[in-house]
């Protein structure tokens, strides 16, 4: 395990709760997989002695994202660092909606490298594309709905929401592996069911499933943007993109709604959608297939 | 199976539906072959987009597949259909589904016959690699490289036995995509993980093999057909060396290339039939080699289907490709032998694609306005398009195959070139213009070239024009007008609707023929300006007056705004020729601006062509000194750029400077006068006022001479004898003594100099003041046409010559028949320019010996006032004109006449606005007084009084004080004025005063610079008269070069369609500047739609064309349209993208820290949260969303302004709270006694 990681044994005040090894047992059975396997390295390094890019496990909190800005504030949390925890009382998706999860099921935040231009902007694809491509090696082929809710078999098995806040962008994600919500538990208008995801090695709990993952994308993010362009990125988007050619219902703010066909990318990233004939591009919204 | 004849296969085909699985050309060419010899059905299938293109004519059915555009490839679907409808054969064509080697396999499956080859042969062949192991097991030569796809070090390993540069290829890759190529080691494995990447993604196989890129080769390639009994025939090659990026663009067999020799023909020949039939392949094949310039050959791949470029080989042996591998696929023997199929001719074959090669051979779609196909002797077109067709976007850019054929190479290039001269397909951007350019070049027609030709030689082969031709583009402006009911260029407003009156048709009647053929004129171009002088003496001993003409230029200047165009000069200028004139002005002043602001015309063609059509009289412009034909002083070299310009054109130059500021002259004295040609003419400006007296004028006029004596280097007196003294009366005020006593104080002086008098009607006086200048002793006077005079400009000649010879006793050499010809002629002309052009205050205005507001001033002038509310201060303005008149002497010509008003302007205005009529009529009271009271008798109430009289003056007004445009006149007024001016700057004002020409400090201007930039703007080179033009006059000389560029010359229209537009149903007849007649006729004028866009329908000559004009704005436009946020103001806070609004998280009043979040935008699901970028209070939010609430979200652009923010508000130094208004005396919170604000600096 090359990545160091902390563990946040003592909690940060309002933000986590205390944590130790016996209690995260106790949890569910894949936190116990991964509570064995962390055993050795116990206390190995604390805050501010690791790097910034360290993988932080902390007690149940609010939410990842708010210990990992607040990390991330006191300089404790640079890029490719990252915080999960067991149990999230206020998780959130997009637009403030409630993330529903429970114990064993991955709840993590990842810290992003600033980028600027069309990279800056296409920050969502990217991510959404890079974990798709990591959980599609480490387990079930999955796709990406645009923008970035990850789909196995048609069911969303992952979300990620990306908050951009002064020169600090945190990627929120939440994995279903142990859990995933009923039909009657969503949201109304929710656009897709849920569904569960299933690593290769099921043994897998959630710490090192997401250290895996850190390290696919973060790999991964250094070829991509090494190698390619962001047009040739757009294309090899497109490999994994979900519902291409698909009729959908376009939702736009609360009110306005169509059905169109998805065709595919445009170049600022937006999806491509053929609205009765007309190119139209959606840049925010979402989109339910019919 | 037995072979079958073809006359079988015809019997056993007819009347069966046979299906071609594709569209656009090859489907339109496939088609064409079923119904021809096999009289059996065609079906096309057709995506929604594609159910009523052109190419499907061809075809009896349709077989529809849908909204999807990329249906073409759902190859399971498709032969479902096919089986459901008793489809007996299908045809793929080429691209779609030609490639896929399970098509064969799904028809067999089908029961339907696949017309191409077995999926084993096609498949084998279809992969490169597995060819490329086979040609090297039977002895045909391969690019060299790896047999198969590689690793990094495996690469490496290969590229050192074959040498760099080395192509990485993608295993899955064809048609020149997935190729990256690599020229040194150190490139390798960046290209390598990049290339593999990038094969995956779009071929989804990672897997990539080596070649040596071969640097200098031709693309040579054989068509070849089997049948299924082992017989092959191989035509001749094809060369398909003129590609771009891997994709061919012309086409030709044989290969023009001297060095492709029979050998090497029968070398390659036999390669192609060896891999053909050592895989028992049957159909059309190609196989396609590299040949390097030393002629060896290596094979790169066979394409296993029909290829675009089939038809050179067709027309090259008069056969049917396409009809042999329906028969054969059937069953029947190939009919193709050595015996019976022979070439005999050469063809080509280029691919007009709607691309813009300028931009880089992007695609571009939409709606082909007109399309003219070429045809006749030698031309075969395959196309998929036709006018009114709207080319779609999401297939690819193919609109048409062109090919030419003919004996010879030279007969075939010469019938390509003729081709596309009369393909002509409006609407997009095709290939066509480009395939020119390469037909012209030498290269290309010597066959000396490889697959680099386009790369090398781009420069040469995009520098066309795209332009269509001049009288259609001319046409979209007539339709322009025409839906808008009047012309913007005009630069007069809206000055008319499209429902209003109509002036009515311009059809000119010819005046009858006055021509007196025994006129002969006393002055003529051509003649040397000495022997002009010497007859302008001589004939002003005999008693003889000349006269100068200004119809053209000063005096439709003052009384039509300039607007009197080219078109009009054509057709009276040649009457003009012939009245007997001394001079025609027919330039300067602010015609040349106004030619490039609203004529739309370059001024020096427009010199030029003048002196075509009235060869014999002289040219003659105006300069203003300085400024030359601007309206600031121009810099030394520029001036000389321009007036070499103007010497080119015009045979005198009056020359004028506003202060009389004699050195403001000298650099055009210094261009004209060392010349023998032209004549230079000095002149007076002339105030009727105190101080500007005959001694004063005589004294200007001793100046004049001196300099002019100092650039010839010759005595005052030799000087007085080469030059033209002009009087400039420009506001039309010196009374007739005056000019009688001017006039004979400087003939008594200087007896050999000539006289040129010009005045204006303004104040009534014209015909007795130029009467007595002539009786005084002026030569030549200033005169215009009786139809074109009015009241601001000259007076009418023939009046002003009656005058002069019955009243006078003078004679007049004018030919009055001719005159009264031009004058019926211009009668006609002028009524359009009065409806459009007129001044809006017209009339006599003998007040002007008052104010002095000269020519057409007097009136636009005036306008301004009115239009600005101000019509009830007008009286006010005149007064203090007249009195500012008499504090600051100078001339009332430009730009001083304009100082003057607008310091008027300004003083009364602001007087008003300080404490309206009271204020103004102190303000004029005091001007009464500094000009009626001595100095030393003003009280100290009045010398303060009088400094508020300027205060309101411009920094115009300020630099004429400063003497900025040159000496004033009679001195620098009184330092009160100063201090006036320039408040308590006035003692620095008065110390940086200079008498310096301001020649004398400007610095050159930078020409190659100004040029660079043009060029970029224009994107070519400008000529010499657009590079004068533009220095002269930028924005509106590129105003007039981009007009030309979208429209073409608008003096081919006639005077009313340039004003009114055409109306409905109306035949237009114009010609182009080539003289080639053409008519237009509107056959509707649509109404604008909700986006403000009217349809215009007409017809052009023969062809139907329609064109959008954008009419008014549209109605659903935001009226308050987004505020942005000022990037320089930390208190703006905008969106920092396009997005939606979900969160704002503050109200107006609310305080802020630096660092707090002031809404969020969601933009594909990333939450971007802005926060405050300073301490402050919320001065406004401009839109608020609070989507957990009301489930809104609310778009936002880039940059809008969204919160607004105040200064940070005080706190209470107790409680630290904010206090929230400014005048509270206790802190709301705490109930501390607070401070009085510190006043604010």
């Amino acid at each position: 395990m090359s990545r160091p990681f902390i563990l946040l044994a003592d909690g940060l005040p309002d933000l986590a709760q205390p944590l130790d090894l016996s209690a995260l047992s106790a949890l569910h059975p894949l936190w116990a997989a991964d509570a064995a396997a962390l055993a050795p390295f116990a206390g190995a390094d604390t805050l501010g002695q690791a790097a910034a890019a360290a993988l932080v496990v902390c007690g149940e909190c609010a939410s990842t994202m708010d210990v990992a800005r607040h990390l991330a504030g006191q300089g404790a949390l640079g890029p490719w660092g990252s915080v999960i925890a067991p149990v999230q009382n206020a998780g959130r998706g997009q637009l403030r909606r409630a993330w529903l999860s429970r114990p064993g099921n991955l709840l993590a935040t990842l810290a992003c490298p600033l980028e600027s231009g069309p990279w800056n902007d296409l920050r969502p694809l990217v991510l959404g594309y890079l974990f798709a491509e990591a959980l599609s090696a480490l387990g079930q082929a999955v796709q990406v709905k645009w923008p970035n809710d990850i789909l196995c078999a048609e069911r969303k098995v992952a979300g990620i929401l990306v908050e951009e806040r002064a020169n600090c962008v945190l990627a929120g994600i939440g994995l279903n592996i142990a859990w995933a919500p009923g039909e009657a538990e969503l949201r109304a208008g929710h656009t897709v069911a849920a569904g569960k995801y299933h690593p290769l090695n099921e043994a897998l709990g959630p710490f090192q499933l997401w250290a895996a993952l850190v390290n696919h994308v973060e790999t991964g993010y250094r070829t991509l943007l090494e190698a390619f362009s962001p047009n040739e990125f757009l294309t090899i988007f497109q490999t994994r993109m979900a519902w291409q050619g698909r009729r959908v219902l376009v939702q736009e703010g609360a009110s306005v709604r169509y059905e169109a066909v998805v065709r595919g990318i445009s170049g600022e990233g937006g999806l491509v959608l053929d609205r009765a004939g007309q190119r139209v591009v959606l840049l925010a919204g979402d989109v339910i297939p019919i | 199976m037995r072979p079958k004849s073809f006359e079988q296969v015809l019997e056993e085909v007819k009347g069966k539906p046979i299906l071609v699985a594709n569209r656009g050309i090859p489907a339109r060419r496939i088609c064409r072959s079923i119904t021809e010899m096999f009289q059996a059905t065609a079906v096309m299938t057709a995506t929604d987009v594609d159910k009523t293109s052109p190419a499907t004519t061809g075809a009896h059915e349709l077989l529809l597949l849908g909204e999807d555009p990329r249906a073409y490839l759902e190859l399971d679907r498709i032969i479902k259909m096919a089986k459901d409808r008793g489809i007996v054969a299908i045809h793929p064509g080429w691209g779609f589904g030609s490639e896929d080697d399970s098509f064969p396999k799904k028809c067999e499956e089908a029961g339907i016959i696949f017309i191409g080859p077995n999926q084993g042969p096609m498949r084998l062949l279809g992969n490169k690699v597995a060819v490329r192991k086979l040609a090297e097991e039977i002895g045909v030569p391969v690019v060299p490289g790896s047999p198969e796809a590689v690793s990094i070090p495996e690469a490496r390993k290969i590229a050192k036995e074959i040498g760099f540069p080395i192509m990485l290829k993608a295993e899955g890759g064809g048609g020149g995509r997935g190729i990256y190529e690599v020229y040194e080691d150190s490139q390798l494995e960046s290209a390598f993980s990049k290339a593999s990447a990038l094969a995956k993604a779009s071929f989804g196989n990672p897997r990539l093999y080596v070649e040596k890129l071969l640097t200098s080769v031709r693309h040579i390639e054989f068509q070849t057909v089997a049948d299924m009994y082992g017989n092959v025939f191989v035509f001749d090659e094809r060369d398909c060396t003129v590609q771009r990026n891997h994709q061919k663009l012309v086409e030709i067999t044989p290969s023009p290339w001297p060095k492709f020799t029979p050998e090497l023909r029968k070398e390659l020949k036999g390669y192609a039939e060896k891999l053909i039939k050592a895989v028992g392949y049957h159909s059309l094949a190609t196989v396609e080699f590299l040949v390097d310039k030393d002629g060896r050959p290596y094979l790169i791949e066979v394409n296993t289907r029909l290829q675009v470029e089939h038809g050179i080989t067709e027309c090259r042996y008069g056969i049917d490709l396409v009809e042999e591998q329906i028969a054969i696929s059937f069953g029947a023997k190939l009919r193709f032998n050595e015996q019976n199929t022979k070439p005999y001719l050469h063809v080509m074959q280029v691919r007009v694609n709607c691309e813009d090669p300028q931009d880089n051979f992007s695609p571009n779609a939409g709606l082909i306005t007109s399309y003219v196909s070429p045809g006749g002797q030698g031309v075969r077109i395959d196309s998929c398009i036709c006018a009114g067709y709207r080319f779609p976007s999401r297939y690819d850019s193919a609109a048409a195959l062109l090919i030419t054929y003919g004996n010879s190479w030279d007969k075939t290039v010469m019938l390509m070139r003729r081709a596309l001269r009369e393909y002509k397909i409006g609407g997009v951007k095709t290939t066509i213009n480009f395939h020119r350019e390469v037909m012209k070049h030498p290269d290309f027609v010597n066959g000396d070239y490889d697959t680099n030709f386009v790369r090398v030689h781009k420069d040469e082969l995009m520098a066309y024009s795209d332009k269509e031709a001049e009288p259609v583009r001319l046409a979209r402006l007539v339709a322009e007008i025409s839906a808008r009911g009047y012309n913007p260029y005009v630069s007069l407003g809206e000055y008319r609707g499209r429902g209003d009156k109509r002036m009515g048709r311009f059809q000119l009647v010819k005046a009858p023929d006055a021509t007196d053929a025994a006129f002969e004129p006393r002055i003529s171009r051509g003649m040397k300006r000495d022997a002009i002088l010497d007859a302008l003496r001589e004939d002003r001993a005999a008693g003889i007056i000349h006269f100068c003409d200004t119809t053209t230029r000063d005096i439709t200047q003052s009384n039509s705004g300039n607007r009197f165009r080219l078109a009009e000069d054509r057709i009276i200028g040649p009457s003009l020729d012939k009245c007997g004139f001394f001079s025609l002005e027919n330039g300067g002043g602010a015609h040349f601006h106004v030619a490039m602001l609203a004529n739309m015309t370059y001024p020096f063609t427009e010199a030029k062509e003048w002196n075509l059509f009235a060869p014999n009289t002289l040219k003659q412009i105006l300069i203003r000194s300085t400024n030359v034909l601007g309206y600031k002083p121009q810099p030394g070299n520029l001036m000389r750029l321009t007036g070499e310009m103007i010497c080119e054109h015009y045979d005198v130059i009056r020359c004028f400077d506003f202060l009389n500021h004699v050195e403001n002259m000298r650099p055009f004295a210094e261009v004209v006068l060392h010349s023998k040609k032209h004549i230079f003419e000095p002149a007076l400006s002339l105030s009727w006022a105190k101080g500007f007296d005959v001694p004063h004028y005589l004294e200007v006029t001793e100046g004049i001479l001196s300099m002019c004596a100092d650039v010839l280097g010759v005595s005052r007196k030799k000087a007085s004898q080469a030059i033209i003294l002009g009087l400039k009366d420009m506001a039309g005020v010196c009374p007739p003594r005056f000019m009688r006593e001017l006039i004979g104080a400087l003939t008594a002086k200087y007896p050999e100099l000539v006289i040129h008098s010009h005045r204006h009607y303004t104040d009534g006086l014209f015909v007795p003041t130029m009467g007595a200048a002539a009786k005084a002793g002026s030569h030549i006077v200033d005169v215009a046409i009786g139809s074109s005079v009015r009241w601001y400009g000259q007076g009418e000649v023939l009046s002003t010559a009656a005058y002069i010879e019955d009243e006078m006793g003078l004679k007049t050499l004018l030919d009055k028949d001719m005159i009264r010809s031009t004058n019926f002629t211009l009668k006609q002309i002028m009524p359009y320019y009065d409806k459009y052009c007129s001044p809006y205050f017209q009339g006599i205005d003998h007040d002007v010996v008052r104010h002095g507001m000269p020519g057409g001033a007097t009136s636009s002038s005036q306008e301004g006032a009115m239009k600005q509310g101000y019509i009830h201060l007008l009286p006010y303005m005149l007064k203090f004109l007249a009195g500012t008149r008499k504090v600051v002497r100078y001339h009332d010509v430009t730009p001083g006449s304009q100082i003057t008003w607008n310091t008027a302007f300004l003083g009364v205005t602001g007087a008003y606005k300080r404490g309206g009529n009271i204020e103004v009529r102190r303000l004029l009271n005091i001007l009464d007084i500094v000009n009626v009271v001595p100095e030393k008798d003003l009280t100290a109430l009045e010398k303060e009084a009088r400094l508020d009289l300027y205060r309101d003056s411009n920094d115009a007004f300020r630099n004429l004080l400063l003497g900025k445009y040159g000496r004033l006149p009679l001195g620098f007024p009184a330092d009160w004025v100063y201090q006036s001016a320039f408040g308590k700057d006035w003692e620095k004002a008065i110390a940086d005063r200079t008498t310096e020409s301001p020649l004398a400090s400007l610095v050159d201007l930078d020409l190659d610079a100004e040029h660079r930039v043009l060029s970029q703007r224009i994107g070519r080179e400008p000529s010499a008269e657009e590079f004068v033009m533009y220095l002269n006059h930028p924005a509106d000389a590129i105003k007039t070069m981009d007009f030309f560029e979208k429209y073409g010359n608008p003096n081919n229209l006639p005077l009313d369609v340039w004003f009114e537009g055409l109306e409905k149903n109306r035949p237009l007849h114009f010609q182009g500047d080539c003289g080639k007649p053409h008519t237009m006729r509107i056959l509707d004028l649509g109404e604008p739609d909700e986006h403000g866009m009217s349809v215009v329908r007409y017809v052009m000559d023969s062809e139907i064309m329609s064109h959008m004009v954008k009419v008014r704005e549209p109605l659903h436009m935001d009226k308050d349209a987004e505020e942005m946020a000022d990037p320089g103001n930390p208190c703006h806070v905008g969106s920092p993208s396009n997005g939606d609004l979900w969160i704002v998280h503050v109200r107006p009043g609310d305080v802020v820290k630096k660092g707090e979040e002031l809404f969020n935008i969601s933009i594909m699901k990333q939450e971007k949260a802005v926060i405050a970028p300073v301490d402050g209070v919320v001065r406004r939010v401009l839109k608020a969303a609070n989507f957990q609430e009301d489930r809104k979200m609310v778009p936002v652009k880039e940059g809008e302004l969204l919160v607004e923010l105040g200064p940070s508000p005080r706190t209470c130094p107790t409680c630290k709270g904010f206090i929230p208004l400014e005048d509270c005396k206790y802190c709301p919170k705490c109930g501390q006694k607070l401070d009085a604000l510190t006043p604010k600096g």
